[in-house]
């Protein structure tokens, strides 16, 4: 295992940039094209929610602070159901990771490098994020601190940029036809990205100031919200709502219209930039939880082992999760299903198992707190099902 | 067709190296584990160039989620604002 420790506030930062990652990008299409000029309605209802799977997460993770869900999902369930659990993480973090790769592949490719091979494109990306996992978690923490204020910037100076573009009755009539297209809309956001925040659970145990967790989350968790709000708005203020449902890529080409006289012109690359930014912390992240989830599944002892192969094998498969883009809007629809067990379900049952085998082995032991080390395997004899002191 | 080739070529090369570099230093399970994983990927790479129908991952979880899925698409896509 990784021996690596980060604070809260890269913690949080990491979070942040996982959670807004591919999603700016492909958002404000799949919503619009549902929802219409209501759209950033969903992004509030999708926040609602995120804030109630944050809350399981963290319950779940501080009954268990320096151990990942992969652990305790064995030290709960047994070996086999454990094992199952193990697997089904792996996987789910393996094709997360392959279809974030392959969005950004197809991304450079259908705007930035029309004429460049979809492969090459995602070696390209895939080379500093393998050798990023390499370097361990600290190393992920420090970029997210560096690159994090870049994209903030970028951001905003594009959103002023953009105010004498913005029509803001393209907002109206809100709700036409009730809320309910604003709650369809919110459905494949659940799935992508906030079910995918259940990566956390594997990236807990690498944060030093614990205590510190709950606040940040919750910062990070209103600050996608806002942000995610933002986006639709102004994309749907700028383009209008033919426009953005039509576009793959809405938020690069609101950039495109951009235009400070003849002085500042084709700014897209800047929110290219961004973009990518967001994007390699996320497949940077993805990857480094799939490395993790296999190493405890399979219990091998040096995850730097696998970094490599993992990324031959990402290549193929983000290849293989999408043949076209028809399957693209199917996804949408399949994908939020998948992740379902990983995101809410397994945790879900996890903490009613914990909550209850904790209470009866407590009646049995007494109110004796477990201490672990960082570093414990999963196949010791004695299971530990006593919650560890909750952080507050 | 040229990078595929490459890739194909890189992938093979690196089982061999890995596994070379492994068997001394690493364990029986790192081992076994990292060039099951380069194995799987390259045979999944040959497949893919080779155009073996295969269905795609998403094609996969529609036929397992199939029943569930397709009312959740009509319900979803039902009065949807524009098709894109």
């Amino acid at each position: 295992m990784d021996k690596g420790k980060i604070s809260a506030q890269q913690f949080a930062l990491m979070m942040y940039l996982f959670i807004i990652g591919t999603a700016a990008l492909v958002q404000p299409h799949t919503l619009v094209s549902i929802a219409g000029q209501d759209a950033w309605f969903s992004v509030i209802i999708v926040g609602i929610i995120q804030l109630g799977l944050i809350t399981l997460y963290m319950k779940l993770g501080f009954r268990y602070p320096q151990q990942t869900i992969i652990q305790y999902g064995r030290l709960l369930t047994g070996k086999w159901f454990g094992s199952a659990i193990a697997v089904v993480y792996m996987l789910y973090f393996l094709i997360l990771t392959a279809f974030v790769t392959r969005n950004i592949g197809n991304f450079i490719g259908s705007v930035v490098l029309p004429q460049t091979p979809l492969v090459v494109n995602m070696v390209v990306i895939l080379i500093p994020v393998v050798y990023g996992c390499y370097l361990g978690i600290e190393v992920i923490g420090r970029t997210g601190e560096i690159l994090f204020p870049w994209a903030m910037v970028v951001f905003v100076i594009t959103a002023l940029l953009l105010i004498p573009k913005m029509h803001p009755g393209e907002l109206f009539p809100m709700f036409p036809e009730g809320v309910m297209p604003a709650v369809k809309a919110s459905y494949p956001l659940l799935g992508f990205p906030s079910l995918e925040i259940s990566i956390c659970l594997l990236l807990i145990p690498f944060v030093q100031n614990q205590q510190k967790i709950k606040k940040y989350f919750y910062i990070t968790s209103v600050a996608t919200l806002i942000s995610g709000t933002l986006l639709s708005v102004i994309t749907i203020m700028v383009l209008g709502v033919d426009m953005t449902a039509r576009s793959p890529y809405a938020v690069y080409d609101v950039a495109r219209e951009i235009r400070v006289e003849r002085v500042l012109e084709r700014a897209e690359v800047i929110v290219g930039i961004i973009w990518l930014i967001t994007s390699f912390m996320k497949l940077l992240i993805c990857f480094y939880g799939t490395v993790i989830a296999t190493v405890q599944c399979f219990d091998v002892i040096n995850y730097k082992n696998l970094v490599i192969p993992f990324s031959f094998l990402l290549l193929p498969l983000s290849l293989w999760v999408l043949r076209n883009t028809a399957e693209l809007e199917w996804s949408g629809i399949v994908y939020p299903m998948m992740a379902l067990f990983p995101g809410f379900v397994i945790p879900a049952v996890l903490l009613i198992v914990g909550n209850f085998r904790g209470r009866g082995s407590g009646q049995k032991q007494g109110s004796v707190a477990q201490s672990q080390p960082h570093s414990q395997s999963q196949s010791q004899p004695q299971p530990h099902l006593q919650p560890q002191p909750q952080p507050e | 067709m040229g990078p595929d080739y490459i890739i194909t070529a890189v992938t093979f090369m690196a089982v061999i190296l890995n596994f070379i570099a492994l068997r001394r230093k690493a364990s029986k399970k790192d081992l076994w584990s990292s060039t099951t994983i380069l194995l799987f990927g390259g045979f999944l790479y040959m497949m893919l160039i080779m155009d073996i129908p295969l269905p795609s991952f998403v094609s996969v979880m529609g036929h397992i989620f199939g029943p569930l899925a397709k009312p959740v698409m009509n319900w979803v896509t039902e009065g949807k604002v524009v098709h894109g």
